[in-house]
């Protein structure tokens, strides 16, 4: 009986420092978000490729924002959510989601060919 | 007293197998916590590492070397002469040779029954070394890529054998068999009584001497001009391509020669980047454009457009329209030539690319010329250079990435237009941690046409 009790409580004690354990380290440490300066990292080029490669600054120009949009979603990577505006100093965030991580990019288009524009586009990105 | 014992027994026994079972139950808890904490912790360390490495590559489509300088492989104030490029200089002249895009790194001269003569008095006094890329495009039995006077700074090659012949008499042969299609890097040093190596690959390969003549023999000035793709004496010509042939007027050590051999290994990053200039050119058919402006505006069809590039004749050029599609060109002098077709009062814009790189194809240009045409001036953008890129895929991947000191990758590169990928480097593992990071890009292809792509690193 005495060694069936002190089972019973070598049991318990190794219990108990699992249980401590458990608690201890139920939460790994908090690890770097490697995707959010990816994200920037992505939007910022994809807009820098399409004002190299395509006539970008035409479209800002023109207050294209459909053709802006569908080329630059064809750019940004699958499951990257995103919404671009063209604006000067304030830029409506009507679209962007409240509550979850939002990266924002800001490329400025001063020009076009010949002609003065003083836009930007900013880029709201997020998963 | 029997049947109490009996009756507790049991009841310790369901005990005994509960505690156990909450024990286990515990354990297993403990042990997936625990594993979860670790795997966060192994994951994030390694993750960290491997997202740098994969940064710091990807970074390639930002920092430019000049062309002849990636990699560095010739340096050293003992170089007398050094032959690359289409610029040859040291009053050296061509006959029956050419240069071309295919050099080990970057361009070559390519031979065929012809050679490049090069008048020099070539002071050797403090020993020699000889040093070329070597590409035969046939296995020919016999024949020299360089030699000078009467078998003097002559480096021969037959069926099994390499033959260095650095001064009067002396013959240096190693056994190796010069295969066509390949690279092959060859260096020869000499110096009378110390000195008396031939490297393939950056290999010594024990050459013996062969020669009437010791290894003691001084080495000799002489006035004959130097020849690349043959010796001196006629017959023997090379068939195929030399690229960063070298003359040093001492010996260099075994760790040089293999670093010119390999120089991947001496790589600190790779860059391939370049910068092209990117022309806005207006074509609008409204009145104010339109040369006679007596007569009506109508719709213009072949319309030649020549806009002023300040071409020097050594550039790529590209010219897209509206659509970015590339267009057929002709070039005249420092101007561009191109077809448009535009509707009346309607206004087009061109893209002009100007890069380093191969010239463009062109063709005659032939139309109406009505109107006059606006250049913006230009802005500029970055590419990645086609010589490069080249470069790059021919590389040693193992040297490389031991030169730069980093994990196992894969680059990738592929048109977006096409989807036609051409890619470098290790094979990447089924299972494992894998980080990959790509970026969009304007690249130059081996015809100097500038195309969108996607470049991928993978690291692992």
């Amino acid at each position: 009986m005495k060694g069936v009790v002190y089972t019973l409580e070598v049991l318990f004690a190794a219990a108990l420092i699992l249980i401590t354990l458990t608690f201890v380290f139920q939460f790994s440490p908090p690890t770097v978000q490697y995707d959010i300066p990816l994200m920037k990292e992505q939007g910022a080029q994809a807009l820098a490729f399409m004002d190299s490669n395509y006539d970008m600054r035409k479209w800002v120009a023109d207050g294209d924002i459909l053709q802006l949009r569908s080329t630059l979603d064809s750019l940004l990577p699958d499951g990257l959510n995103s919404e671009l505006v063209i604006c000067r100093n304030e830029c409506n965030a009507g679209l962007v989601p409240v509550g979850k991580s939002v990266v924002a990019v800001d490329y400025y288009v001063s020009s076009y060919n010949d002609e003065y524009l003083g836009y930007k586009l900013r880029l709201w990105m997020w998963r | 007293m029997t049947s109490n014992l009996a009756n507790q027994k049991g009841l310790i026994q369901t005990d005994y197998i509960i505690a156990i079972g909450i024990f286990i139950l515990l354990f297993a808890f403990a042990a997936y916590f625990v594993n979860n904490y670790l795997l966060g912790l192994r994951e994030s360390d390694r993750s960290w590492e491997l997202s740098a490495d994969a940064q710091s590559l990807l970074s390639m489509a930002d920092f430019r070397e000049s062309p002849a300088g990636w990699p560095e492989i010739i340096s050293g104030p003992q170089m007398t002469m050094h032959f690359d490029g289409p610029d040859l200089g040291y009053n050296a002249t061509a006959s029956g040779s050419s240069y071309n895009a295919s050099g080990r790194f970057g361009g070559g001269w390519s031979f065929s029954q012809g050679f490049v003569q090069v008048p020099a008095q070539i002071n050797t006094s403090g020993g020699v070394t000889l040093e070329a890329w070597i590409y035969p495009n046939q296995n020919i039995s016999t024949y020299s890529i360089m030699g000078k006077g009467p078998e003097h700074l002559e480096i021969q090659f037959s069926t099994a054998t390499v033959r260095c012949i650095p001064t009067d008499g002396v013959y240096l042969d190693a056994a190796y068999h010069m295969q066509a299609g390949n690279w092959t890097h060859l260096a020869c040093a000499y110096k009378p009584s110390a000195t008396a190596k031939v490297y393939v690959n950056g290999q010594d390969m024990h050459a013996v001497s062969a020669g009437p003549n010791p290894t003691t023999t001084q080495l000799v000035g002489d006035s004959s001009p130097l020849l690349l793709g043959r010796r001196a004496a006629a017959g023997q010509e090379f068939n195929g391509t030399l690229d960063e042939v070298a003359i040093y007027n001492s010996t260099l050590d075994d760790g040089t020669i293999m670093s010119h051999a390999i120089p991947e290994l001496r790589l600190e990053r790779i860059g391939l980047a370049a910068k092209s200039k990117k022309y806005g050119i207006m074509v609008s058919n409204n009145k104010q454009y339109w040369r006679d402006q007596s007569v009506n505006v109508t719709d213009l069809v072949g319309e030649v457009v020549s806009a002023d590039l300040n071409l020097s004749g050594n550039e790529s050029v590209q010219v897209n329209d509206p659509d970015g599609v590339a267009q057929q060109i002709g070039i005249s002098g420092t101007n561009v030539t191109f077809l448009a077709n535009v509707a009346a009062n309607r206004t087009l814009w061109y893209y002009a690319y100007v890069s380093e790189g191969p010239a463009p194809s062109t063709t005659n240009i032939s139309g109406t010329d009505l109107i006059t045409e606006t250049v913006i001036a230009p802005e500029e953008i970055t590419i990645l250079d086609s010589s490069k890129i080249q470069t790059l895929m021919g590389s040693n991947y193992t040297a490389m990435r031991e030169g730069l000191g980093i994990s196992d990758f894969r680059i990738r590169l592929t048109d977006m237009t096409s989807l036609n990928s051409s890619s470098f480097g290790g094979d990447v593992p089924r299972r494992g941690d894998v980080v990959a990071i790509d970026r969009l890009v304007i690249y130059q292809n081996s015809t100097g046409g500038l195309r969108p792509g996607r470049l991928t690193v993978l690291v692992w």
